[in-house]
């Protein structure tokens, strides 16, 4: 088989995945991107090492570990997610705003810890102004 | 000729390489369905797909024991804990209405107003030039390079451990520690919190 | 043709067993003994605290300190001996875990830089009631995975260390459960870090695919040996490799997510992500470059220049800019003249590409690191003592600080001026010059320029929280408030209510006791501190 083939196949998806996590707004559809890039980096990594055929199968075993990191990830992800939500009552990345650094001399809270009255799931159709809050930088 | 499914030999090299490219497509397909759909739930189920996809090509690269590990890992456990975050975050969902129901436009335009960000078009761009620039490179370097698949199984699940447990080990029990604090940790975070806590 | 000749290599490899080759990789627990020690440390902390009643929770942060310091200890008797573990069985022989004298510096700065912050944490995690175990236990697998990374010389190893030091890291940041703010801090922490993760990895693959090997000696002699048609594919894979490295020691573009970070984390989780978080990020980052990628200095030497110089500058700008009557000012100065100190830090790693010894030219990172460690967390003790009486940690809360506690405020001014660079704070001075003479070695005079007028930047926002430190007799008529005038405009603000309460714990006095005399030790020894710089690390 070409090599081709899977590398390119791993780089689009990879590109669909970045393209995910910059775009999505609700947090757990940025953790589905998130995997996706990594899946394609699992593929590359599997492609390698049989084109190489490499005695020490460094590929598939990075490639196991790499599944065994998403796993764990997604595991302490949705924990912080479900974190959020329940003291914000949203899982909406724009609406994360007490942290910003432009915010008055107050702040955003002052550290307060009262929690959101309302756990209404967020539907605004805010228009998601400027740079993305989560200050999300790639190469 | 053998016809074992799994066999290296199962099918002609051109007939592996044209499966490939299909399945390809398919994964592709699913994936783009994934980021841009603004139904929640949908976009778990074509992950589902997608992720399914990449075990059909891991098995087509002859790495059996990947192909039965992503099968289980991701398509069994992660995308069931998405589906989970999702509906614990009360995602909205288009609830059961037909579109004959007035209310249809906006219920369904409520339940899939945040899915996509507002600077979406700038993550396009991004997107589309990281993607321009990774497959020029990598077309590039692999333009006459073959994998030769009809040599033994590369990834079968004695292959694999006899690599792991001669060669890996040290990573391999470092990840006992992430695991374990993975676990912890999400127990940890997701646990009610104790009276008197800040 | 690399594929054949690499088949080559492992048919070679597929000897038959004779009787004194073993089927699995050995193991040499004394070399492997501080990771490991910190990591059964963490095993015990764990089933201990099923065993205790919340009354006695505090036994298991003296028990973490205690691990820690056992592990620290154990690097001693390693100093001088090039001990290896995990060596592959067949082929190169290469080695997954070394304990040269680099990883032992490192390993020194990660466990003492832990111990430190154990004991800084031992307070906050009785008053704000952090869930005691699991705080610790998640602590200890961090430093664990901190402390394996500087030894890994393969890449996979190096990308699970990276990993096993950071996830526990978003569980701690997150961990105050009931404040916005501590959970937000998390998320952003997280999904930066693994879109970081997963770009990084894809530079590995790269990396992998043109070298055939992820061992990183072997991949330095399969770079420049590599097929001519996998060049830029081999370039591509360098520079997405440093890409992760380059997010964990939050070098600009990829600094964006510490102020918020560290102001909605507990503070001492804070700390410990300032130095030891750096520090990962810095020696994967030395590793990757210095013993992987050297073929390649030309293209990541000006790369990391350029990112010294924008990272020290954008953290000094942004410092700079902070207002003083901001709720949590104080950490977030703090976190924002990190950002700048990775840039100093980065300056060797870049002028390694120009050095004819590389190992050598690092050393001053290392040297640097070990004195803003120490000076750092030593603030960060500071912080927390006066944020236990003020809970907004303002910068303008410490005013009159010496005051209230003369000892918290020649502390904190000792520390300060250690990172400014000034005497008395010599070992900063000392540290600063190292650091700028590596980059002049390298002919990097601009960026040595560019250091330099950011260290006059940065004297601005350092002398004035010192000044500020030492202000006596506040009182009305002092200065009017100007709103919207950057830099400790409300310094001089009417209505402070006089001296701030301090009150010291006994860990926190440790603390900030400990770090003082360290620094001051170190101030008047700088050649403990200064010989990394000149003995080769590799």
């Amino acid at each position: 088989m070409h090599l081709a083939y899977p590398a390119v196949l791993a780089a689009l998806l990879f590109c669909v995945g970045l393209y995910g996590v910059l775009a999505r707004r609700n947090v757990i559809l940025v953790l589905m991107s998130v995997e996706l890039m990594l899946n394609a980096v699992n593929l590359n990594l599997v492609a390698f090492d049989v084109w190489l055929r490499d005695a020490l199968h460094a590929g598939q075993a990075l490639t196991l570990f790499v599944i065994a990191i998403a796993a764990a990830e997604i595991g302490i992800g949705l924990a912080i997610v479900l974190l959020v939500y329940r003291n914000r009552g949203s899982s909406d990345i724009d609406r994360l705003r007490d942290l910003r650094e432009s915010e008055g001399p107050q702040g955003g809270s002052g550290g307060g810890s009262s929690d959101e009255a309302s756990v209404t799931p967020a539907t605004d159709n805010g228009p998601g102004p400027g740079p993305d809050p989560a200050g999300r930088q790639h190469a | 000729m053998n016809l074992a499914a799994g066999h290296p030999g199962f099918l002609s090299p051109t007939g592996v390489e044209i499966v490939f490219v299909l399945v390809g497509l398919a994964t592709l397909g699913a994936a783009l369905v994934t980021v841009t759909t603004k139904r929640l739930v949908h976009a778990a189920l074509w992950l589902v797909a997608a992720l399914g996809g990449v075990a059909v090509e891991y098995l087509l690269l002859t790495a059996e024991f990947i192909a039965w590990v992503q099968v289980l890992i991701y398509v069994g456990s992660v995308v069931v804990l998405l589906l989970f975050g999702l509906m614990l975050t009360k995602a909205p969902i288009v609830p059961p209405i037909t579109r004959d129901d007035p209310s249809y436009a906006e219920v369904r335009a409520q339940a899939t107003a945040d899915a996509d960000s507002g600077n979406r078009w700038i993550a396009l761009a991004v997107a589309l030039a990281a993607a321009a620039t990774l497959v020029t490179v990598v077309v590039d370097a692999f333009r006459s390079t073959w994998i030769d698949l009809d040599e033994s199984v590369a990834g079968s699940a004695k292959v694999t451990g006899v690599a792991l447990f001669r060669h890996w080990v040290l990573p391999f029990e470092a990840l006992s520690v992430l695991l374990l604090a993975a676990l912890v940790g999400a127990i940890v975070l997701s646990k009610r919190r104790k009276g008197g806590e800040r | 043709m690399t594929p054949p000749a690499l088949a080559a290599l492992a048919s070679e490899g597929r000897q038959t067993l004779t009787s004194d080759q073993s089927l699995v990789q050995s193991v040499d627990w004394a070399a492997l003994a501080p990771p490991a020690v910190a990591a059964v440390v963490a095993l015990a902390v764990l089933v201990l605290d099923l065993f205790l009643e919340d009354r006695h929770k505090r036994l298991l942060g003296w028990v973490s300190a205690g691990g820690l310091a056992v592990a620290g200890l154990a690097i001693i008797p390693l100093v001088g001996e090039n001990r290896t573990t995990f060596c592959l069985t067949e082929g190169s022989r290469a080695c997954s875990y070394v304990a040269d004298p680099f990883t032992l510096a490192i390993q020194l700065l990660v466990l003492g830089g832990a111990f430190v912050t154990a004991l800084l944490s031992l307070t906050a995690v009785e008053e704000e009631r952090l869930p005691a175990g699991e705080f610790w236990f998640l602590l200890l697998s961090s430093a664990a995975g901190a402390a394996l990374l500087p030894a890994s010389r393969d890449l996979a190893t190096l990308v699970v260390a990276l990993e096993v030091a950071s996830l526990p890291a978003f569980a701690l940041v997150g961990l105050r459960r009931g404040q916005r703010l501590s959970s937000e801090a998390a998320l952003k922490f997280f999904l930066s870090s693994v879109t970081a993760t997963a770009v990084m990895l894809l530079g590995v693959s790269f990396v992998y695919a043109a070298t055939g090997s992820m061992h990183l000696d072997a991949v330095a002699e399969g770079l420049p040996a590599a097929d001519s048609r996998l060049g830029t594919l081999a370039a591509t894979g360098v520079a997405l490799t440093l890409v992760g490295f380059a997010f964990k020691t939050a070098a600009a573009p990829f600094h964006f997510w510490v102020p918020e970070t560290y102001v909605g984390a507990p503070l001492p989780v804070a700390a410990y992500l300032s130095v030891i978080g750096k520090a990962a990020g810095f020696s994967g980052l030395i590793l990757v470059t210095v013993r992987a990628f050297p073929s390649y200095a030309g293209t990541w030497g000006p790369a990391l220049a350029v990112l010294a110089a924008l990272t020290m500058s954008v953290g000094n700008l942004a410092a700079l800019r902070q207002r003083a009557d901001r709720a949590h000012s104080a950490v977030r100065l703090l976190a924002w003249s990190s950002v700048a100190q990775a840039g100093y830090l980065l300056v060797p790693i870049a002028s390694a590409a120009y050095a004819d010894d590389p190992g050598r030219a690092v050393g001053a990172t290392v040297a640097y690191a070990l004195m803003y460690a120490v000076v750092n967390l030593g603030a960060f003790g500071v912080a927390a003592v006066v944020g236990r009486g003020v809970r907004s940690n303002r910068i303008t809360d410490y005013r009159g600080l010496v005051d209230a506690h003369p000892f918290a405020a020649l502390a904190l001014g000792f520390f300060l001026l250690c990172l400014a660079g000034l005497p008395p704070g010599i070992i900063g001075l000392f540290a600063k010059v190292t650091v700028f003479d590596a980059a002049v070695d390298a002919g990097l005079g601009w960026l040595a320029v560019v250091m330099a007028v950011n260290v006059v930047i940065a004297l601005v926002y350092y002398l004035k929280w010192t000044a500020i430190l030492f202000r006596t007799g506040a009182g009305a008529g002092e200065g009017e408030r100007v709103p919207g005038e950057p830099l400790m405009a409300g310094a001089g603000a009417p209505g402070g209510a006089g001296p701030v309460p301090v009150r010291f714990t006994v860990p926190l006095t440790v603390t900030v006791a400990l770090t003082g005399v360290l620094a001051l030790a170190v101030s008047g020894a700088p050649q403990l501190i200064l010989r990394f710089a000149d003995t080769t690390l590799f």
